[in-house]
């Protein structure tokens, strides 16, 4: 992927081909359409119950899968932030689990740029706007399941996840929902 | 509080102050193209867009006076939505709370001194200009504008390099890169910074707002060596002969500190402008 602005042949994006392998592993229709029909005729106790374990399970998938497909499909960003790490002794949080998030995200969500909210040494933060995995939710097991959000166990393992496999000590929170403030945020506070 | 605070500061923040909210120093690694999508078209970044608009005006000024002052009032009147790189002068101790900020931080050369003067820094020893943010990631996409290389920095060591620049008599310019994302932090003097030079000649403001602090000198303690005076960029500092002490012109002070770190009786002082009356509303 060669252009203009990539000399000597870098590539500074993400690699299409790694992208499009977690796009079809990863899918948000048929994560919800597995779901829905997990939890058809379940009480709103049960389907949390349940969510909690399926998308928990979907999050650590999602992330150790993007952690491996991150590292098979390097990319001249990424190299050039590993020599930085090196160089400075600095930089790996938040700079390396905002690489993986953002890859996981950008090849399964119908987005182009994963909005970082705050990326320094204490804390990353990213939100979630136009999710599709809400609104596949919502067509698959109607609004009220959707606005419980079960898949927010999803996305909270998955950066437990990042920071885990990483070796980074960071305490994960969600600091805003969709239902009430119309994106999902994310926030990594360094321990 | 001046228009960039209002318009990219957060209260809950570094004092309101833009540079040191944490949200103009955060921005996504990458960004992916919709099928077809090109690349942005050469000299549509704000760097190239701000020089270019700033040539257009310096040549009025020669070439049609009135059309030159309408000119800068219209661009100083636009403020945010303003054609030129946003910029401000902050003190030693404020750019070090940026290093705590930025991440990454590398040092690279300065693009104003190649042009004012023909001096190319050209290894890590030299560079006297920093990037700031995940953009330098990408840095080698430039290789004409980052020349030598860069330099990436931890925090200590980009504190300590700016502690070197300051004691060799540099201003710290924040400034940013589209928006209010902060970008960079120059160590800048007149009349090699083209920012300084669009503000002090030209009178284009947004590119280099004075700082939140004005130097005061406390006569008590000067001892009249006049050493703020020679390294003040912005002529604000004067020796005065009758008391042989020195004085501060607090219109014409920046708030850069240069003075403050620089006395060796710790005579100088930086009060809070919005403390001041006169002075709260003077960017």
């Amino acid at each position: 992927m060669s252009d203009i602005y990539t000399p000597n042949n870098y590539s500074f994006e993400l690699n299409p081909e790694m992208m499009s392998r977690l796009a079809d592993e990863f899918d948000a229709e048929k994560v919800a359409t597995e779901f829905a029909a997990a939890t058809e005729g379940k009480s709103a106790d049960e389907v949390d119950a349940q969510g909690k374990t399926f998308f928990e399970n979907f999050g650590k998938n999602w992330m150790s899968q993007t952690l491996k497909l991150g590292e098979e499909y390097p990319d001249r960003t990424y190299e050039v932030l590993k020599e930085a790490i090196d160089k400075t002794g600095h930089l790996k949080f938040a700079l390396l689990p905002q690489r993986f998030l953002e890859i996981a995200y950008l090849s399964t969500q119908e987005i182009s740029i994963l909005p970082i909210i705050e990326n320094n040494p204490q804390r990353l933060v990213y939100r979630m706007a136009n999710c599709t995995t809400f609104q596949k939710l919502k067509e698959k097991c109607g609004a009220e399941t959707a606005n419980r959000l079960p898949c927010k166990h999803a996305c909270l393992t998955a950066c437990q996840t990042v920071h885990e496999e990483l070796d980074i000590d960071a305490k994960i929170e969600m600091t805003a929902t969709i239902p009430e403030d119309g994106h999902c945020q994310f926030a990594a506070q360094r321990g | 509080m001046n228009w960039v605070d209002e318009a990219f500061g957060d209260p809950e923040f570094g004092e309101g102050r833009w540079y040191l909210n944490p949200k103009n120093h955060s921005r996504q690694m990458y960004k992916v193209k919709k099928p077809g999508e090109k690349p942005a078209a050469f000299g549509s970044d704000p760097e190239a867009q701000s020089g270019r608009k700033m040539g257009e005006i310096m040549q009025k000024r020669f070439t049609d006076p009135e059309e030159f002052e309408k000119l800068v009032k219209e661009a100083n009147a636009m403020k945010e939505k303003s054609p030129f790189q946003i910029g401000q002068v902050i003190p030693l101790e404020e750019a070090k709370r940026v290093a705590e900020l930025s991440y990454p931080v590398a040092s690279m050369s300065c693009i104003c001194r190649i042009g004012a003067r023909g001096h190319e820094e050209r290894n890590e020893h030299e560079y006297s200009c920093t990037g700031l943010g995940v953009g330098m990631l990408k840095w080698e996409r430039w290789p004409e504008r980052y020349k030598g290389g860069v330099n990436f920095m931890s925090p200590e060591e980009t504190k300590e390099w700016l502690t070197k620049w300051n004691k060799k008599g540099m201003v710290h310019i924040i400034m940013t890169f589209g928006g209010s994302y902060v970008g960079g932090i120059c160590n800048c003097d007149y009349p090699d910074c083209g920012m300084i030079r669009n503000r002090v000649d030209y009178g284009i403001t947004p590119g280099c707002l004075k700082s939140p602090w004005v130097a005061t000198v406390d006569f008590d303690d000067c001892n009249g060596c006049g050493v703020c005076v020679q390294r003040c960029q912005f002529g604000a500092i004067k020796f005065e002969v009758t008391t042989e002490k020195t004085n501060v012109d607090q219109f014409k002070c920046f708030g850069c500190g240069l003075c403050e770190t620089a006395c060796p009786t710790e005579a100088i002082d930086l009060l809070d402008r919005e403390s001041l009356p006169a002075l709260k509303e003077v960017w």
